[in-house]
């Protein structure tokens, strides 16, 4: 199991996981005091969950409502069937631009966890396009050459020592600086010259406005607006599913986004792009890949749902203990888990078991998405598919038989217990469960043989 | 009032004194009390480890076994749940239905059904009340930390009627404890991680003793405690509950 | 061959789920107290400031906050005079130290002020400045967003946006640093 194996890694280094884990509880813990202060939270959560249904019931319809509008307010609106397709189109808008000073068009871009998920920055570095991520946790990710481990806290991984030594070598900051203060200031000088120079700006999209064909862009930032307002070009990628009926639904959602994410009331900036500013152009990028599917698997279209909060994250007691990069995809944690399957079953096989199913991720979803309930139904599909290891199979096989033999399951259980008694401790202790945990000491009677002794002839 | 009991396989294997607690309990509060003899398993192992065709006789076995009781009563949240839950795979018989609606977490039953106000119990002890998951967010036995809304613990409103009970608060007061079933082998890494991280908050706080519905979870916190020789232990809420002096 | 806007929209309506309604969405009281006290309160939370002086005071009182400012913008030119008149291109704004904006309306629950982009020379404005102010009236408080979007009725300005507080960042161990890529400080003169 892929998932395990990254995950007993990360555990080697037990004061790290100790960091981590109070770290991202502690982004919980502020969620939970800043959701608490709205009385009506729950029914918050109750109305963009149904929001988000209906938008899923009528997405044909929204769409063009969307293009309708948007093209009305001069965005130019393409359509990507897949990465790759999205991808492309990135690219061929870029290259209509020139580029000074003899250097290609340059591009900054702010998160987006679409283009995240479409692998853009490889595919435009493979042909050549610089790419600078200017989200500071992004821009960390990027230049160790590594992926977000979080989708609202990239470089959470990180320790303030690595990124010292990592801005030492790339921003020429001074050897053994770790303050945050001066690392978030030496990226903002570099970072200002980028924004300054870029010929194209591509951003993502928190909510796009069936109604009026504009788009909502959250940061704290302002990297997103310093990229989106002094570059000629303006691209912004979106899923299909993050399409909102009408104004009005921007309130619930902002009111839940941020507390969700950070336990902030509302992020720095909430940017409503409209129309391109005079002598600019604006570009929209409407993405599939994959999102179709999904809507037509009942059991799974809810995860359509999300907002990208990255509260299941902090509330995740797996994920907290485990890094983002265990799951070894775009998304991590427990949305990325029922996510990921639709993409890639085989690769993403082990991801619904790193789960106990405790439920708390469903609990913390701000458009409530029934997060463990479709864990459970991914291993349902993994191991009808046939990617369960063999050897659970066929123990999952047995164990169902003897539950459904009572009399077998009896006499299994009194020499089990007996053969337990008497096996050497050094055995006991090589298997996952003993290595770190004693087994129960074997009674030498179960409960029924008790019942049947002591209370069964009474009756 | 015909009750019967429902005690999960492992809990008959290897913690007969739960079951009997369980039993003596419900009895002293004047319940007659009938464990079927034919009884095995709820099927959930199977289940949670994506093999529910697995799990499906035994689901059937377990509604042969319980189908004729007006109540059925498990010391367990976890596998209540999966009753309630996961019948509904077999064939929804009234005799299913009958069972889905009828089977209670023991502190639910004993809250909601019995209605108890006090008990005879005396505990003189620093007790950690670990909430384990299911009977939490599953069968809201009470309110998680997460979710807006008044404050309520079915077991903690039992625990309170224990006489000597000092009740330890926790910095974290629902937090899974990693046992998740196989995922306690398959994950093992995290699962004893998070098992010793539960056990830090509950020893910080100074519980002799950790406690609670599932003895699932406690199998895997005392395996821990066990093998580091704490002189912390687990003891199921029935025994709490049933305890005299 | 289909063209993918085609295509993707076959694929929705083949894989549509029955159809959904959508809820109504309530306003939602405010509670007890004065919404202004509230926003104050918020702001300080998200690092904010809040300058309640007198109209007649405010010119002194931002050349006492800002003594270092050099190249300076203001929209309401009797708190402070513009030193950079901007001309067509928003890099121009580069070397900006202040800013003193016109905000529409302010939402206690959030401290968020709605900025459109008449109240800009450009867009870029907002967020190139070193330090900004926005003014706000205290009439024009509200309670939350949903009455922030129902003020806002259905059609939006070509840019608009909500700012609460200065750019900030924990991207670095979750430690707060205000001023990432944007506005070092913001401070909010409340008339």
């Amino acid at each position: 199991m892929e998932h395990a194996i990254k995950a007993k890694k990360f555990n080697e280094d037990e004061p790290n996981v100790t960091w981590h884990d109070e770290t991202l509880w502690f982004v919980r813990h502020k969620r939970d005091i800043s959701s608490k202060s709205i009385p009506e939270w729950e029914e918050l959560r109750s109305m963009a969950s149904a929001i988000k249904s209906n938008v899923l019931s009528h997405l044909d319809d929204y769409l063009l409502e969307f293009e309708k509008n948007a093209k009305a307010n001069g965005i130019q609106v393409h359509w990507a069937a897949d990465a790759e397709e999205h991808n492309q189109i990135v690219y061929q808008i870029i290259m209509q631009q020139n580029g000074h000073r003899g250097h290609g068009p340059r591009v900054v871009k702010s998160k987006s966890m679409l283009t995240e998920e479409c692998r853009l920055n490889h595919f435009l570095e493979e042909k050549g396009v610089e790419v600078v991520d200017t989200d500071l946790g992004e821009r960390i990710v990027q230049l160790s050459n590594e992926r977000p481990s979080h989708i609202v806290l990239p470089a959470i991984h990180k320790k303030k020592e690595a990124v010292g030594e990592l801005f030492h070598r790339t921003m020429g900051t001074a050897a053994g600086e770790s303050d945050p203060t001066i690392l978030t200031q030496a990226a903002r000088q570099k970072l200002r010259a980028h924004f300054l120079q870029a010929d194209v700006a591509i951003t993502g999209v928190n909510f796009a406005i069936a109604e009026t064909g504009g788009f909502v862009v959250c940061t704290n930032e302002g990297n997103a607006d310093m990229g989106a307002h002094l570059a000629p070009v303006h691209i912004a990628c979106m899923g299909i599913e993050k399409l909102i009926p009408k104004v009005e639904h921007l309130g619930v959602f902002l009111r839940l986004l941020a507390r969700s994410a950070t336990g902030q009331p509302i992020t720095s900036y909430s940017s409503h792009f409209q129309k391109a500013r005079p002598g600019s152009e604006m570009h929209l990028v409407l993405v599939d890949n994959g999102r179709t599917a999904l809507l037509g698997k009942p059991d799974f279209r809810r995860s359509l749902h999300c907002i990208r909060c990255g509260a299941c994250m902090n509330t995740c007691p797996i994920y907290r203990r485990s890094g983002g990069h265990s799951y070894d995809a775009t998304i991590p944690g427990p949305i990325g888990s029922i996510l990921s399957p639709n993409l890639d079953m085989r690769k993403h096989s082990s991801l619904p078991f790193a789960s106990t199913l405790c439920g708390s991720c469903s609990d913390v979803c701000p458009v409530k998405i029934d997060i463990h309930t479709q864990l459970y139904k991914w291993r349902q599909i993994i191991a009808k598919e046939g990617y369960l290891p063999v050897s659970k199979t066929w123990s999952m096989h047995l164990t169902g038989w003897l539950f459904a033999h009572p009399k077998i399951y009896r006499a299994a259980g009194r020499i089990g217990r007996k053969l337990l008694s008497i096996t050497p401790e050094i055995l006991l202790r090589q298997n996952p469960w003993g290595r770190s945990r004693d087994l129960p000491t074997p009674p030498k009677q179960s409960f029924r043989d008790w019942y049947k002794q002591t209370q069964h002839h009474e009756k | 009032m015909k009750t019967g009991l429902f005690i999960p396989c492992y809990v008959d294997q290897f913690y007969p004194q739960v079951a009997i607690a369980t039993l003596n309990l419900l009895t002293r509060l004047g319940l007659e009390v009938d464990y079927p003899l034919n009884q095995t398993c709820c099927g959930q192992p199977m289940a949670n480890a994506g093999c529910e065709q697995d799990s499906l006789n035994a689901a059937r076995l377990f509604v042969d076994n319980f189908q004729d009781y007006e109540y059925i009563v498990a010391p367990t949240g976890s596998c209540t749940l999966h009753v309630r839950e996961h019948f509904k795979l077999i064939e929804q018989t009234p005799a299913v239905q009958h069972v889905r609606n009828n089977i209670y977490e023991l502190t639910e039953f004993l809250v909601d059904i019995v209605k108890v106000t006090s008990l005879d119990a005396t505990f003189p002890h620093k007790v950690g009340y670990h909430a384990s998951c299911h009977g939490l967010r599953g069968l809201h036995l009470g309110k998680p930390s997460e979710l807006q809304g008044k404050d309520f613990s079915k077991p903690h409103q039992l625990l309170k009627m224990v006489k000597g009970l000092e009740l330890v608060p926790l910095d974290r007061t629902d937090e899974c404890c990693g046992f998740g079933g196989t995922f306690a082998i398959s994950e093992e890494a995290v699962s004893v991680r998070m098992g010793n991280d539960r056990i830090k908050d509950h020893i910080t706080h100074g519980a002799e003793v950790i406690t609670a519905g599932d003895m699932s979870c406690l199998m895997h916190l005392e395996g821990l405690l066990k093998r580091q020789k704490s002189p912390v232990r687990v003891m199921h809420l029935a025994e709490i509950l049933n305890h005299t002096n | 061959m289909k063209n993918s806007r085609e295509t993707i929209l076959d694929r929705i309506r083949n894989n549509l789920p029955e159809s959904s309604p959508l809820p109504d969405i309530p306003s939602f009281d405010a509670p007890e107290g004065d919404l202004k006290d509230m926003f104050t309160q918020t702001l300080a939370g998200v690092g904010g400031t809040v300058i309640d002086v007198p109209a007649q005071d405010i010119a002194s009182h931002l050349a006492r906050l800002y003594p270092d400012a050099q190249q300076k913008w203001s929209g309401l030119p009797e708190y402070m005079e513009s030193t950079l008149v901007p001309g067509q291109d928003p890099h121009a704004l580069e070397m900006l130290d202040l800013a003193v904006v016109q905000g529409t309306f302010g939402v206690a629950e959030n401290a968020a002020i709605w900025v459109e982009e008449a109240a800009l020379p450009h867009r870029a404005l907002a967020f190139i400045t070193q330090h900004l102010v926005l003014v706000l009236s205290k009439q024009e408080m509200i309670w939350n967003m949903h009455q922030a979007y129902q003020r806002l009725g259905s059609t939006l300005p070509g840019f608009g946006l909500f700012i609460s507080g200065p750019s900030k960042t924990a991207d670095i161990e979750q430690s707060l640093v205000i001023g990432a890529q944007g506005p070092r400080s913001l401070a909010v003169i409340l008339l």
